[in-house]
C-alpha cells in the first residue's frame, strides 16, 4: 500500500471520528449506542496502519486478494450494526409497552379520583 | 374472592354493549374493558354508558392490551382474572364454571375450549386445521394436549395473573401464553364451552394472515421451548 493511500485513509477515518464525536457532543447519539461505531474506527485505523497484517489474515482464511477481505469485514460489520439496532428496537418496544399500559391505568385512576372529588364537593356544599 | 373480567376491545363499537350487558348479569364479578386505541366509537360508548374501562393511548395489539388488564388486576389486588373477548364470541354463563374449576381443582389457568364437546360455533375448516397444527406443536413443546390454543377465553389464578403481568407474549399471545405457563410449572386445564359466531365487525384474522400466523406461532413456540428450559421456575412466587 502506498503512503498516499495510507494517508488518504487516515484522513477519512479522522473525519468519521470527528462526525461521531460532534454527534456525541450535540447529544444526538447516546454513548452506549456509539461504542460499536468507535470500535469500527479502531478496526479501520488498524487496517490502515498495518495493511500487511490484513494481507496475512486474508491469506490465512483463504482469501486471495486482501481487498476482498476488507469488503467482507465491512459486510460483517454492517450485519453486526443492524443486529444490534434490532436488539435496541426490541428493548425499546418492551419499554414503550409498559409505558403505555401504566399510562392507561393511571388515566383510569385520575378519572376515578376526579369523580370522587366532584361527589365530595357536592356533599360539602 | 375478588374476580376481574378483562375485556380486550379493538374497534368493537357494534359488540361491546352486548358483551358488557351479558357480564353485568353477574354482578359479583368486576369487569374492565381495555380499549386498545380503537379507531371507532368504542371509547365513546364506554364513556356514555359509564363502563369501567382503561384506554391505551397507542395501539399495542391483543397481547399488550390483555397484559394491561393483568397489570390493573395486580394493582387492585384481584384474586382471579378472566379474559373475555370483546367481540361477543364468548358466553358469560361459562365464567362461573371456569372459576369453580380453577378454585376447586387448584389450577392456575383454565381455558374454555370449543373443541372438546364440539358444540356451537366451530370456526372454518381452514382455521381448525391451523388450530390443530398449533395443538401438535404445543404437544411437542411441552407435552400438553390443548385442543383450542387460540381461545381467548381463560381464567387465571392470582399467581398466574402476576406472572402474566410481567411476562406476556405480545404478537400472537394465546398459544405462547400456554407454553410459557406450562413450561414455568403452572397447572393448565381445558374445559368445554360453547362459543358464538362473531355478532358484528370483522375478525382480525384472514386467510393469508392465517398462514403467516401459523408459521410465526409455530416458530415462536419452538424458540420459546429452546429458551426457557424451566429456568423460569425460580421466578414463581411462593404464596
Amino acid at each position: 500500500m502506498s503512503i498516499r493511500l495510507e494517508f488518504s485513509l487516515l484522513i477519512g477515518i479522522f473525519f468519521f471520528l470527528a462526525i461521531i464525536i460532534s454527534l456525541l457532543k450535540k447529544k444526538k447519539l447516546n454513548l452506549k449506542y456509539t461504542l460499536v461505531w468507535l470500535l469500527a474506527v479502531v478496526g479501520m485505523l488498524f487496517a490502515a496502519l498495518c495493511p500487511s497484517l490484513i494481507g496475512k489474515i486474508a491469506n490465512f482464511i483463504g482469501i486471495v486478494t486482501p481487498i476482498n477481505f476488507v469488503f467482507m469485514l465491512e459486510g460483517v460489520f454492517v450485519l453486526f450494526i443492524i443486529l444490534s439496532l434490532t436488539v435496541i428496537v426490541s428493548h425499546q418496544n418492551e419499554r414503550i409497552y409498559r409505558l403505555v399500559q401504566t399510562l392507561a391505568i393511571l388515566e383510569k385512576r385520575v378519572r376515578e379520583l376526579e369523580k370522587k372529588d366532584i361527589i365530595e364537593n357536592e356533599e360539602s356544599e | 374472592m375478588k374476580t376481574l373480567i378483562i375485556i380486550p376491545a379493538y374497534n368493537e363499537e357494534k359488540n361491546i354493549e352486548n358483551v358488557v350487558n351479558s357480564i353485568m348479569k353477574y354482578p359479583k364479578y368486576d369487569y374492565i374493558i381495555v380499549n386498545d386505541c380503537s379507531k371507532d366509537k368504542t371509547v365513546d360508548i364506554c364513556k356514555k354508558n359509564n363502563y369501567n374501562y382503561i384506554s391505551l393511548p397507542s395501539n399495542l395489539g391483543i397481547g399488550g392490551g390483555v397484559q394491561a388488564g393483568y397489570l390493573f388486576a395486580v394493582e387492585r389486588g384481584y384474586d382471579i382474572t378472566v379474559q373475555f373477548d370483546g367481540d361477543g364470541q364468548h358466553n358469560a354463563e361459562y365464567i362461573e364454571k371456569m372459576i369453580n374449576t380453577l378454585q376447586n381443582e387448584q389450577f392456575d389457568m383454565v381455558i374454555g375450549s370449543r373443541f372438546i364437546e364440539k358444540n356451537g360455533f366451530q370456526s372454518s375448516g381452514m382455521r381448525r386445521l391451523g388450530i390443530n397444527l398449533i395443538r401438535f406443536v404445543i404437544k411437542g413443546c411441552c407435552n400438553k394436549d390443548i385442543t383450542d390454543a387460540t381461545s381467548g377465553f381463560r381464567a387465571c389464578s392470582k399467581r398466574m395473573t402476576e406472572f402474566f403481568s410481567t411476562n406476556y407474549a405480545q404478537d400472537y399471545p394465546e398459544p405462547e401464553a400456554i407454553v410459557s405457563a406450562v413450561l414455568s410449572g403452572y397447572n393448565v386445564k381445558e374445559i368445554p364451552v360453547v362459543m358464538n359466531e362473531r355478532s358484528g365487525g370483522i375478525s382480525s384474522i384472514n386467510l393469508t394472515r392465517s398462514i403467516y400466523y401459523m408459521i410465526k406461532v409455530s416458530l415462536s413456540l419452538m424458540i420459546y421451548r429452546l429458551s426457557i428450559r424451566k429456568r423460569e421456575e425460580v421466578r414463581i412466587y411462593e404464596h
